[in-house]
């Protein structure tokens, strides 16, 4: 079974959120309970803002699949509803064509950092 | 019908002469105002008749002290014949003599009212961030680094300094002219002081630090400030100098020892601390600023830092490190400033809680989250805090206004769905919880 993972509206005002980081491999096993990205949402990416909460979320796997391959790099811009990841619940499952259903996942509001701080890109 | 000419009224002050702007209006002719409702208001000037002294009353919020005029009663308002127009000149707080018997408007009443009485004042002061921040468009309209009111009819009863973040805003301020919503709830006799969080976040380590500071160690850092910003490798354009001088004088200044001047009709009163202060457990960060060889800290919102451009972060960056902060890191930081603020005088403080309901979460099970969840999970990290505010409240007698419960109560999606940024039927209902806290405590003004 191809289960599929869309970048979900984590907020009402936003339009795109950015990757953060990724913690699983395509290729590899993933039990309940595995984190798959961190992603960051800035509501003033999508219009200009004075003090635009900037949230970060990560979102965990809520079945066991394989993770087959991932969309996005860790830095890239999804926009809402483009997809993020693919699974089956077989190893060599073939994963062209429609997908079953949206995987089940967990969504977690999380502390971030500030990525401004780190990555040196105001 | 009654017809009640409003005057000005006296204001006395030693060795000074009040001018004051033209009136401009805040209603139109024909209004229904209700007793204690502003309909008008002027900038005031304090003349001395004296050498000028640096230690003169408003010495840095002279450019911006403002009063409104208010019906001493209910009725209809007839504007006085005037020119409406104004020029530049009228604008200014010395364009014309404070004069008791002038006559504003006329307020037609139902009930018996005398000839003519005094409107009602109510006083405004800003502290601007620079003196060229000239904003003459209406009330308190400048950029300031603090800004106040109070009844101006008797001495003010008692103040309230607001350590300011985006959730105290409408709150503190509301949502028409500046303060109504909350100083007529307090009825009308406190003394509101707001200190926003425009240049620096006042989190309580910062505060705490500001109270301790001394002169030599503000020059400390004033120099070092000078010397170190604009000598890397990004060239800092006129906007960031503009951000980093307004972020640096407010780090110098002590919101909660600075003495504040007061005016009403019988003239000025210095007062040197608040009765009562307003902090939010929103504003404390995961990570503070520390400086590298000075010590001190510093805290703004990274969005704000980002905007402000690449030299002050290259700056930040040479000269802080981030230095992590646990709930019980805050809570040694808001005893540090709880203890120092009473050296000061009997303050009370209120904090206002974190909101932990998260709309679009769905933790089903914390065993996947790394340990300990408050360095991970949002929610988890905002209960924590809360938690620790109840600790707080035993140790150091602070009053928790729970806007967590009363966003819950409402409906968090709706009326907070950032979490900070709360809607009017939330923000009128925890300025109610604030006021009936220090009401309460029987903080002066509030009672």
């Amino acid at each position: 079974m191809i289960l599929t993972l869309n970048l979900p509206r984590l907020n009402e005002l936003m339009a795109t959120a950015r990757v953060e980081k990724v913690h699983a491999e395509p290729g590899v096993l993933l039990e309940p309970g595995s984190a798959i990205l961190d992603l960051r949402v800035d509501l003033s990416e999508s219009f200009a803002h004075d003090c635009p909460p900037v949230s970060f979320y990560r979102i965990v796997l809520r079945e066991r699949a394989w993770l087959r391959d991932l969309a996005s790099a860790q830095g890239a811009e999804i926009e809402v509803g483009a997809p993020l990841a693919r699974f089956s619940s077989e190893e060599r499952e073939p994963v062209q064509g429609q997908p079953s259903r949206l995987a089940r996942v967990a969504i977690a509001g999380i502390v971030g950092d500030d990525s401004a701080w780190h990555d040196g890109a105001p | 019908m009654k017809r009640s000419a409003l005057t000005l009224g006296e204001i006395t002050v030693a060795n000074a002469t009040v001018r004051r702007s033209q009136v401009h209006w805040l209603v139109s002719d024909g209004h229904r105002c209700a007793a204690g409702e502003p309909f008008a208001y002027c900038s005031i000037g304090l003349q001395s008749r004296t050498r000028v002294s640096r230690d003169r009353p408003f010495a840095d919020e002279e450019l911006d002290l403002q009063v409104a005029l208010a019906a001493p009663r209910a009725g209809t308002l007839r504007h006085a014949s005037q020119d409406a127009s104004m020029g530049t000149r009228d604008r200014f707080q010395m364009s014309d003599d404070w004069t008791p018997d002038f006559v504003t408007g006329h307020l037609e009443c139902d009930s018996d009212s005398p000839p003519a009485e005094p409107a009602m004042l109510r006083f405004f002061a800003g502290r601007r961030f620079s003196e060229i921040a000239d904003t003459r468009a209406g009330l308190l309209t400048g950029w300031y680094d603090r800004s106040r009111t109070w009844a101006g009819e008797q001495a003010a009863a008692g103040t309230l300094t607001c350590l300011g973040s985006c959730e105290q805003e409408g709150i503190v301020l509301g949502e028409h002219l500046p303060f109504a919503e909350l100083f007529d709830a307090a009825d009308r006799r406190a003394h509101v002081v707001y200190v926003p969080d425009d240049a620096l976040v006042p989190a309580a380590r910062i505060t705490a630090e500001q109270l301790a500071r001394t002169p030599e160690a503000a020059r400390e850092i004033a120099a070092d400030f000078s010397r170190t910003f604009g000598n890397g490798k990004v060239v800092p354009s006129p906007r960031e100098w503009i951000f980093m001088n307004a972020m640096i004088a407010s780090l110098l200044r002590s919101p909660l020892s600075e003495p504040l001047d007061v005016l009403n009709r019988g003239g000025v009163r210095r007062i040197s601390a608040p009765d009562a202060v307003l902090c939010s457990l929103n504003i404390e960060p995961v990570s503070l600023l520390r400086h590298r060889t000075l010590g001190y800290s510093l805290h703004q919102y990274g969005y704000r830092i980002a905007m402000a451009g690449p030299a002050v972060l290259d700056w930040l960056r040479r000269n802080f490190e981030q230095v992590k902060r646990t709930p019980d890191d805050v809570k040694h930081d808001y005893e540090a400033l709880i203890d120092a603020a009473r050296t000061h005088g009997d303050m009370q403080f209120l904090a206002i809680n974190a909101v932990t309901t998260f709309g679009t979460e769905q933790v089903q099970r914390y065993k996947q989250f790394e340990r300990p969840l408050g360095n991970v999970l949002g929610s988890v990290r905002a209960r924590e805090l809360n938690v620790m505010l109840h600790d707080l409240a035993r140790s150091r007698n602070v009053a928790i206004v729970d806007g967590d419960a009363i966003a819950a109560d409402l409906g968090s999606r709706l009326h907070v769905p950032d979490r900070m940024h709360g809607s009017p039927t939330l923000q009128q209902e925890v300025r109610k919880e604030i006021v009936r806290l220090l009401r309460d405590r029987r903080v002066a003004g509030f009672t």
